[in-house]
């Protein structure tokens, strides 16, 4: 098939997909992964893109051609969305691939688009977990890179721009503790808190207390932890919950939270803070459009 | 608390009224406010009249960590008796000067001062939350830290850089309510905000209000009531540089702040050195300005930085560096009336501009940066070539 490129973040290279094409007004062509072609006209367009059919489309032109002729509708936000995972942070690995294809040449057949993207390094999502399967990242690095992929693929379901956003923001703060993440640079404190050692200093079946040298960033997350020496993660991949973090001037304490999970006092652990996987993404709040309500009414005072 | 009526009568009647529609259940109250103005008096007067005279739980947020230790630290040197703490992982009693630290939400009669990213990371309540410095965080931001909240004053200079996104937020562009927006202009769109502004600067003489009054979409005037120097207000050297670090900018710039280190202001019937800063908008810019001074005695006191670092910071003389002059091309960072302004608003008598004769063929007259940078830097010339009175 011929594919010069994706909406960012919609389409994975490597999952099924369909390939939107126009052919005037209000009509497409909706090629599937399977080759069989049908023409559609907009209302079908959107109400097979409402149950999340991964598309692609030739370009920004045909991109803007989709919103137009779809304004006022559902795919209005998905545009957005596109255009907003194209702008992630780490260039959520598929605009380089996507501008590098554009400014060099009109139509590429799909071996010529992954020589691209083999020149590039790693060309997008799916590239960057088939890296990680073949061990080219760390170990902290490939949860990282799990995370943000679940995280990319999450925000295809969300239709709430501040949900996006925040997704964004932790997805930016998730690349920059990516690459410094990274066995070499372990032992040291790192400059957003990301990683650090800790030293065990109470155990319990399922509660560990351990000590560390800084303070972690953030009082709320996952972090994974690894006993020196025997990889990362360790114990079965197994996350445990930050629970708790006290400061003080010899340093801080974190209380990890597991199922059975045991250690003995003096045990080293490198710990990955990780404080921005988007769980809850924007929390919901009564400042949001859709839930406006009206302000207490009171009397104001003379002297006022 | 002590006598709430004389300390509503301090407030200058915009943040009075601000205060009048907080206290008569308004949702969301706006209160802009142009350079030295007076923001964080007004906060900390404000503040303890909601939670002293009003019993209302109070949440006062700022961007900054530094930002919440000055308002916090404000708010207990007004003495109205009502409690003030801080709250947060981020604050330590070392630096909190005197502000208890705790955690948890604030009572009625209760200020608790935080940052915007601490409240939005909690899940705290509060009744009425005032956010410091507006202009310099998202809505998103806000819109996650006031989820506790009842009722949101917010208060800013729309002047300033607005907050550093590190990510291109051009896809949320198109949306009235878009979270990448700074706050106070997404939330002046909800139905019911009541918008109100300052009307004067405490720090900025007429001339410098001139220069900047295109840069603002509310008329203010100058309160100042003396400079404390003698010579013009503003001066504007143009040089024929041709690239941002070019050895004329920056020799310019130097000479220029080591003129001034050496001057005298008078301020309350006393003659005192100066203080003095360099502001340029690229941190090569301020790297070899730092070491060109670092070689002069003059240049000991001198404060050196990025219009983005010395965002909320006074001097009483400051030079900036035309973000355009010697530039090859007009960047998005480069034309930012947001950084223009704070480059210009930064002093208490004298501005020193040093600008290039490149600069006014980058200016787009086709944009609103390539009119209004255009119009302010005309004004500043005009300021320039007028002989001031003081």
């Amino acid at each position: 098939m011929t594919e010069r490129t994706t909406i960012p973040g919609i389409a994975v290279p490597g999952i099924a997909h369909a390939f939107l094409a126009w052919r005037g007004e209000g009509v497409w062509d909706w090629r599937s992964a399977d080759g069989t072609q049908e023409t559609v006209d907009v209302p079908e367009l959107v109400r097979r893109l409402k149950r999340g059919v991964p598309v692609a489309v030739a370009d920004e032109a045909v991109l803007d051609r989709l919103v137009d002729e779809t304004r006022g509708t559902w795919m209005e936000k998905i545009a957005i969305l596109a255009r907003v995972r194209g702008a992630m942070p780490g260039g959520s690995l598929v605009v380089p691939v996507r501008r590098a294809v554009a400014s060099k040449r009109p139509a590429l057949e799909q071996a010529d688009l992954d020589a691209q993207r083999a020149s590039l390094g790693i060309g997008t999502i799916q590239g960057m977990l088939e890296e990680a399967r073949k061990g080219a990242f760390s170990p902290a690095q490939a949860v990282q890179a799990g995370d943000i992929a679940a995280l990319e693929e999450r925000m295809g379901r969300e239709s709430d721009p501040y949900w996006w956003m925040s997704a964004m923001e932790k997805a930016a703060a998730a690349w920059a503790a990516m690459r410094i993440a990274d066995p070499g640079i372990r032992a040291r404190a790192t400059s957003d808190g990301t990683v650090t050692e800790a030293t065990v200093v109470r155990s319990t079946p399922s509660r560990i207390v351990a000590r560390c040298v800084r303070p972690p960033r953030a009082r709320v997350g996952k972090a994974m932890v690894q006993v020196a020496g025997t990889g990362w993660p360790t114990l079965g991949g197994r996350t445990f919950r930050l629970a708790a973090s006290s400061v003080s001037r010899a340093g801080f304490e974190i209380v990890l939270t597991g199922k059975d999970i045991q250690m003995a006092p003096g045990m080293k652990l490198t710990v990955m803070e990780d404080p921005f996987l988007p769980r809850e993404g924007a929390p919901r709040s009564k400042w949001s459009r859709q839930s406006r309500s009206a302000g207490p009414s009171r009397e104001v005072p003379g002297w006022l | 608390m002590n006598d709430a009526a004389a300390l509503a009568d301090r407030l200058p009647a915009p943040a009075r009224d601000a205060l009048k529609a907080i206290w008569a259940g308004t949702e969301t109250v706006i209160l802009d406010s142009p350079p030295g103005a007076g923001k964080t008096e007004a906060i900390s007067l404000i503040a303890p009249l909601l939670a002293g005279a009003g019993r209302f739980p109070v949440t006062v947020a700022s961007p900054t960590v530094a930002g919440a230790y000055l308002i916090a630290e404000r708010i207990q040197r007004q003495n109205t008796g009502v409690p003030v703490m801080l709250t947060g992982g981020s604050f330590t009693p070392r630096r909190a000067a005197g502000v208890p630290c705790v955690s948890g939400n604030p009572a009625p009669g209760e200020i608790y001062v935080s940052t915007i990213a601490s409240r939005g990371a909690g899940r705290g309540r509060t009744g009425i939350m005032i956010v410091d410095e507006a202009y310099q965080a998202t809505a998103l931001a806000v819109r996650n830290a006031a989820r506790g909240a009842d009722q949101l004053l917010l208060v800013g200079d729309p002047g300033q850089i607005g907050p550093v996104i590190p990510f291109d937020q051009t896809g949320f562009d198109m949306l009235e309510d878009n979270p990448a927006g700074r706050a106070p202009d997404v939330f002046a769109s909800r139905k019911g905000t009541v918008r109100t502004h300052l009307e004067s600067t405490w720090r900025l003489g007429a001339a410098t209000v001139e220069a900047i009054a295109p840069l603002y979409s509310f008329p203010f005037a100058s309160a100042r009531s003396e400079s404390g120097y003698e010579g013009n207000e503003i001066l504007v050297a143009e040089t024929g540089a041709t690239s941002v670090i070019d050895p004329r900018l920056m020799r310019t710039a130097a000479d220029r702040a080591c003129g001034l280190a050496r001057r005298t202001v008078v301020r309350d019937g006393r003659e005192k050195a100066a203080t003095v800063a360099v502001i340029a908008t690229r941190n090569e810019q301020t790297s070899i300005l730092a070491s060109m001074l670092a070689a002069r005695a003059e240049g000991a006191g001198i404060v050196v930085g990025t219009a983005d670092l010395l965002q909320g910071a006074e001097y009483d003389c400051v030079v900036a560096i035309d973000p355009l002059a010697g530039a090859a091309t007009a960047t998005g960072h480069a034309v930012a009336l947001g950084r223009l302004c704070v480059m210009l608003s930064r002093h208490r008598t004298h501005l020193t501009f040093v600008t290039a004769s490149q600069v006014a063929r980058l200016l787009d007259r086709e944009t609103e940066w390539g009119t209004v940078g255009m119009e302010v830097r005309e004004r500043l010339a005009k300021a320039s070539n007028r002989k001031d009175p003081s």
